[in-house]
């Protein structure tokens, strides 16, 4: 891993596209500034993990679910999918 | 396609069924391929089944049936993954967990499954909204189930 050691208002570029800014410095919390192409996507990394682990626990929940192999069930269910996604109307 | 499920034992699917998400689930790569088995017939729930991993199934609902001014944006890169022209032509599931000896239901309204429903790929994104976390609570297990049943 690199590591680089930077100053407030000094910045790190990552390839042509992608600067990293850092905005304060305040005993042990660095405020950062991104600029980046709109298809780069810019996450914390916490958030990340909660999801991949929240997975985790799916998976696992699911398995403990008891089961009904009797129940039926219709392989054809995903034809059944609706266009459902209201916040898509602020996607541009 | 036939198709082996510790839930529904070996089954068969159409093709078409067949969703694919290209970069699997977070925590979950390899698993590029599910399809959609209702949990009773008509049931709002619904299992996304790996259709390569018997034992890989995860209960999910579409989040308007519980949180129904739930939203999210999709990026670009979202966007792109899923080939999506048009954003009315996308489904949203969130994953479901349950928790507790009180058999919580939660839905994770951080991380929802968004599928192209044109070409059937799809996507989990990561929605950085300080609305939403990867536990909401949905109802008791057995609430839900009875719920979802209509």
């Amino acid at each position: 891993m690199l590591v680089l050691a930077r100053r407030a208002g000094q910045t790190i570029r990552i390839g042509d596209d992608v600067e990293v800014v850092v905005a304060s410095v305040r005993g042990d919390q660095v405020r950062l500034g991104i600029r980046a192409p709109r298809h780069i996507l810019v996450l914390r990394g916490e958030l990340h993990q909660q999801v991949s682990d929240e997975n985790r626990a799916a998976a696992r929940a699911a398995l403990l679910l008891p089961h009904d192999e009797s129940s039926e069930m219709v392989g054809r269910d995903s034809s059944r999918l609706k266009p459902r996604l209201r916040a898509a109307d602020k996607v541009e | 396609m036939h198709i082996e499920t510790l839930r529904f034992g070996a089954i068969e699917i159409p093709e078409e069924a067949v969703l694919t998400f290209p970069q699997g689930l977070l925590g979950f790569a390899e698993a590029r391929r599910f399809c959609l088995l209702p949990y009773a017939p008509s049931h709002v729930l619904r299992w996304l089944q790996s259709v390569d991993d018997p034992m890989l199934a995860f209960l999910t609902v579409e989040p308007h049936q519980f949180f129904p001014s739930y939203e999210i944006v999709l990026s670009d890169a979202d966007m792109r993954s899923l080939e999506l022209d048009r954003p009315e032509d996308t489904a949203v599931l969130a994953l479901l967990t349950i928790s507790g000896d009180q058999q919580a239901v939660t839905a994770d309204l951080a991380g929802p499954i968004v599928i192209n429903i044109r070409n059937r790929r799809g996507r989990q994104i990561v929605v950085d909204d300080p609305r939403y976390a990867t536990k909401h609570l949905v109802a008791r297990l057995d609430e839900a189930l009875a719920q979802g049943a209509k």
